[in-house]
């Protein structure tokens, strides 16, 4: 730590990525505090200043954590009450980010905030997030810790400092101390360090200066400890947790998984089309040249030349052949990507239904229909969802009809703890009037068979999403699908 | 007949340039994208139409994003050169593609998947509809468009063979066109086209790209 200039950091671990998550250490950009240079670098008054507040910080956050462990446990015996509990336990983290601020500003240290508090719902769901907050039990944990640190620190960095000082000076103001009797008489002006011993004698006047500038020295030594337990507190208490980082570092790899994918499939369509199926098209047309040629050729001469017949024969089969790999190819291209969808989701769907063996019904409401209403991974996710959902309720349901809803929504569960997820969704439902009866078979997945629902269910909370099917028996059949408008993890 | 070719894949469209010029068609230029067309076609056209091409060829997935670039030239040029004969292709056929292509005129417009240039026959045959003034829509849109007003109680009342005479009309094609196709006899294809336009409340109307229009606009409700 002492080796580098200020201002550097030097034991930071590198970050994972460009964009790194936040790293939960102490950043090493100190000043380095040597033995002679203590008491005259800034961090050293910094940390002073840092101490001197906490005077009054640490005190009023001791009384806070004991009113919220009173309070709470008083007003918890009505159940009502525990919600006063709740608060305080959330309220704590304001002198977290209090504390993080005087961190940042004179002790060197920047923590990240940790997660957002996020209400729960309902009355037993939004009591248990508030009491079951582990960023506010930290914060009053700190508080109650901190209060001894700083107070210790306080004291110990006050008092080398008070006496370092006045030793130093000592020479300078002893005089206008009160005269002292001593035992045997003698009458003296100077501190008492003992019984008869008095520093009045200039030799004793520059021994004690020596010890107030050794003491001077000492002082930045001492509080710096002192301070560093504070600031180790700070790190480890008030920071986002080891796990909520986690979360929101896989929850961006995750959400860059997805992209990647969803941008790699629209590059192998389009290479798809441009390349191989224009190709097969040139072929095409020039096979079905050939066979006019050959036809007219065939019809013309006389029958003494059968090869043109076999020829013509030949090439007739190889042109059918090629005209349905156009056909082919052109339907897997759509189940890769469908270039539709570069033209929004609406008019997507509206093929899609059309094509449907059973009759469809769209409806997508026009708020997302703009341009980037959807990100494009989401859009693709959504046709899928419901190509799929009306390829089931077609093969499945024995309906009459099938309707598609495609609207924004709000969320329908708080997020989990430690992401960063979106607050705008997409509500796709897809309704028929069958037969019901449908499920999703998570526990017993067959590859391939039956598994077009669950296969559903799992690309859907790759995004954060949710999907809910509500199928009666004889009652048709309905499912909700929840889905963000931008992928989680991503900006 | 002149022809104007907008193509952003030069295998397809050396491909389409070359069979032209076999059939002893004139190619009047042969384009990679969108604003090329304009360009070209700018060129090509002297005051009052004259100079015009008889059929602009163009493909609907064109950069620089590949979404509908020909289509919206093929809309500008028609808005600007009412009448142009203009065939529209593409890899996929989209309802969409096809509502916007036929808003208001029909007249010598085409909408054909690639795939119909395989038989080189019919796409020449359609190449010359086009230009006589005629429409020419590919069975799938057609299909689509039918699949899109399932359901309907109108479309319910035909019989198998009026829906096939339907689906023919709706390609544009002639009543004797109509009567080749599925061996009938003239006679039997008018009688048949009387029905559904009585059956569907349809107003009769002679020139078959009007009528193209409104089947179509039937279709879409």
């Amino acid at each position: 730590m002492a080796a580098t200039a200020p201002g550097q950091p030097s034991s930071t671990p590198p970050a994972p990525t460009e964009q790194s998550a936040p790293q939960a250490t102490t950043p090493a950009r100190l000043e380095p505090v040597g033995f002679f240079s203590g008491p005259f670098k800034r961090r050293t008054w910094s940390e002073l200043l840092f101490l001197v507040c906490t005077l009054v910080t640490s005190s009023v956050g001791l009384a806070y954590f004991f009113f919220t462990i009173g309070a709470g446990a008083g007003f918890g015996v009505t159940v009502v009450g525990l919600y006063v509990g709740g608060s305080l336990v959330v309220g704590a983290r304001m002198w977290g980010s209090l504390y993080r601020a005087e961190g940042r500003a004179l002790l060197g240290v920047d923590v990240p905030a940790p997660v957002p508090f996020r209400r729960g719902r309902g009355f037993w769901g939004g009591m248990g997030r508030m009491l079951g907050d582990t960023a506010g039990w930290r914060a009053l944990a700190f508080l109650f810790l901190s209060f001894v640190t700083n107070l210790v620190g306080a004291v110990f960095s006050l008092v080398f400092l008070a006496y370092g000082l006045g030793g130093l000076t000592y020479g300078i103001w002893y005089r206008w101390l009160p005269l002292q009797q001593a035992d045997d008489g003698s009458w003296h002006r100077g501190a008492q360090y003992g019984p008869g011993w008095f520093v009045d004698t200039p030799a004793r006047i520059w021994a004690q200066a020596g010890v107030g500038l050794l003491l001077l020295f000492l002082w930045p030594q001492i509080q710096r400890g002192f301070v560093h337990l504070t600031r180790l507190l700070i790190v480890n208490l008030l920071g986002p947790t080891q796990a909520s980082l986690r979360v929101a570092d896989l929850e961006r790899s995750r959400g860059r998984t997805v992209e990647d994918a969803d941008a790699r499939l629209r590059r192998i369509e389009r290479d798809l089309h441009d390349g191989t199926q224009a190709r097969l098209v040139a072929v095409a047309m020039q096979l079905g040249e050939a066979k006019e040629q050959l036809a007219g050729a065939s019809s013309g001469t006389e029958s003494d030349d059968p090869t043109v017949a076999d020829v013509l024969g030949l090439v007739t089969l190889a042109h059918d052949s090629t005209k349905e790999a156009l056909t082919e190819l052109r339907e897997i291209a759509r189940g890769i990507h469908p270039p539709v969808l570069d033209n929004g989701l609406a008019a997507a769907l509206g093929t899609l239904a059309a094509r449907s063996p059973v009759r469809t019904v769209v409806d997508v409401d026009p708020a997302l229909s703009e341009r980037d209403a959807l990100a494009p991974a989401i859009e693709a996710l959504a046709y899928y969802v419901v190509a799929e959902l009306v390829t089931n309720a077609a093969k499945h349901a024995h309906g009459s009809t099938v309707w598609v809803l495609v609207e924004p929504a709000a969320a329908a569960r708080p997020p989990a703890p430690g992401s960063t997820s979106p607050t705008h969704f997409v509500r796709i439902r897809v309704r028929d009037d069958g037969v019901g009866g449908a499920a999703v078979n998570l526990t017993d997945p067959r590859p391939g068979e039956g598994s077009g629902l669950a296969g559903l269910v799992e690309r859907v909370r790759a995004v954060d999403g949710t999907l809910d099917v509500v199928s009666p028996a004889g009652a048709g059949t309905r499912v909700d699908v929840l889905l963000p408008t931008v992928v989680p993890g991503e900006k | 007949m002149r022809i104007l070719i907008a193509e952003d894949s030069a295998i397809l469209r050396d491909g389409l340039v070359a069979l032209l010029q076999r059939r002893g068609h004139e190619v009047v230029g042969a384009v990679p994208d969108a604003d090329a067309l304009r360009a070209a076609y700018a060129d090509l056209v002297g005051p009052g139409g004259a100079g015009a091409p008889d059929v602009v060829v163009v493909d609907i997935r064109m950069p620089p994003t590949f979404t509908d670039e020909g289509l919206r030239a093929a809309i500008e040029l028609r808005a600007a050169h009412p009448g142009q004969g203009v065939l529209v292709f593409s890899q996929y056929v989209e309802t969409q593609f096809a509502s916007r292509l036929l808003a208001d005129d029909a007249r010598g417009l085409g909408y054909l998947l690639k795939d119909r240039v395989a038989d080189v026959g019919e796409f020449l045959a359609a190449l010359e509809r086009i230009a006589g003034g005629q429409t020419v829509l590919d069975p799938e849109v057609v299909t689509q468009l039918m699949g899109a007003s399932r359901g309907d109680d109108g479309l319910g009342r035909l019989t198998p063979r009026e829906r096939e005479v339907l689906e023919l009309m709706a390609q544009g094609r002639s009543n004797g066109a109509i009567a080749e196709a599925l061996f009938l006899s003239y006679g039997a294809v008018e009688k048949n086209v009387t029905s559904i336009f009585d059956k569907l409340d349809l107003p009769q109307d002679a020139a078959d790209h009007r009528r193209v229009l409104a089947v179509l606009r039937y279709l879409r409700g």
